[in-house]
């Protein structure tokens, strides 16, 4: 973590909300990316969004910097997306959700097939494969985030993959 | 080496993430099989359009929401989770106190077996502490020489005493670091 980062994170906790806010403006297009892949929906991924960064701020006194910021705000994020699945008991996207996807800018055909398969994921597999192949962490970076070996992650990122090949290969039938 | 090996494999591949010896194996099935190639080309879409997926804005009204609520009710997150973080520590205290009496009640009566009734149990746990009283009192009251006074089960008493103490604030110290350790794993690691 930088001096920088440190900082604000010390000021954060000491209930700085502008520093906090810079904090905010660094990881808000991760995170809410992030939800967004998971969750499938945009409207939940405002919620979780908010949700998340609400509990960032309330924890922030108990972050010790033994990681990245991001990866302590990554795994958050996770586990609030995790919760909101189990909540909702959803695990594919409806149609009112890939008309959401769609309204928010997938462009090709190629790109939004994939994204439309990637909300069919189970979540594992699903958070795998974004977490890795969308964001760029590495698979020891993105076990830390899940709570798995990286070899595990690597699997999930496999059979995700596998399995969305398998639902464009049907589609081109 | 089959199809149905190749196929498990075919991410991997993709990826380069194969080891130089398989990666042979596969090339070499691909030049014989069209079913599989046309698999490795599926599987190098999937790679290039989820790499290709492209990061979306947040929307600003889910900005402006966040800071409202942040301006509105920050400190007040912030004091419940310090708040939530003392009640979790007391309630650790509490549990490594009353395992602790109660270790100590089955070391003071020497129940280990727990052949005693309730009733015989409550009144030899007392049994130790009456005689501490007793020794201060002598001391107090009489103005005695400590040794005329001193019996051994009052020295029994009082290291009975201490150890309870001792047990207590041990079994609360070895609660909270566990608490602390498992709040800290759970939200990060040391991996990098």
């Amino acid at each position: 973590m930088s001096q920088a980062e440190s900082s604000l994170v010390r000021r954060s906790a000491a209930g700085d909300t502008e520093a906090f806010s810079a904090l905010v403006s660094a990881h808000k297009g991760m995170v809410y990316n992030l939800a967004l892949r998971i969750l499938g929906d945009a409207h939940d991924a405002e919620d979780a969004f908010q949700d998340v960064f609400l509990t960032a701020f309330a924890q922030i006194g108990t972050f010790r910097g033994e990681a990245r910021f991001s990866t302590w705000l990554y795994r958050i994020t996770l586990n609030r997306c995790r919760r909101l699945l189990s909540k909702r008991r959803r695990d594919s996207l409806d149609a009112s959700a890939a008309e959401g996807m769609a309204a928010s800018g997938a462009d090709a055909d190629e790109t939004f097939d994939v994204r439309t398969a990637l909300g069919g994921l189970a979540e594992k597999y699903r958070s795998a494969v974004v977490l890795h192949c969308m964001i760029g962490y590495t698979y020891d970076e993105a076990g830390v985030i899940m709570n798995v070996p990286a070899g595990t992650v690597k699997t999930y990122v496999h059979r995700g993959k596998a399995l969305l090949r398998r639902v464009l290969g049907e589609e081109r039938r | 080496m089959r199809c149905r090996k190749v196929d498990s494999l075919i991410e991997a591949y993709v990826a380069g993430e194969l080891e130089s010896v398989l990666t042979q194996k596969v090339k070499e099935h691909l030049e014989v099989c069209p079913a599989c190639r046309r698999q490795v080309g599926l599987a190098r879409k999937v790679a290039a359009s989820v790499e290709r997926c492209g990061a979306s804005d947040v929307p600003e009204h889910a900005m402006a929401a966040l800071f409202s609520v942040l301006g509105e009710r920050g400190s007040e997150l912030q004091r419940q989770e310090r708040e939530r973080i003392r009640a979790q520590k007391r309630l650790s205290w509490q549990i490594a106190a009353g395992v602790a009496v109660v270790a100590a009640l089955i070391e003071l009566t020497g129940v280990a077996d727990l052949s005693g009734t309730t009733v015989q149990l409550v009144q030899s746990a007392l049994t130790p502490l009456t005689r501490v009283s007793e020794f201060v009192y002598s001391l107090v009251v009489s103005d005695a020489n400590v040794a005329e006074v001193l019996k051994p089960s009052h020295i029994q008493a009082l290291l009975a005493a201490a150890a309870t103490v001792i047990l207590v604030l041990a079994a609360a110290v070895v609660g909270d670091l566990l608490l602390a350790r498992r709040t800290r794993r759970k939200y990060f690691r040391a991996a990098f």
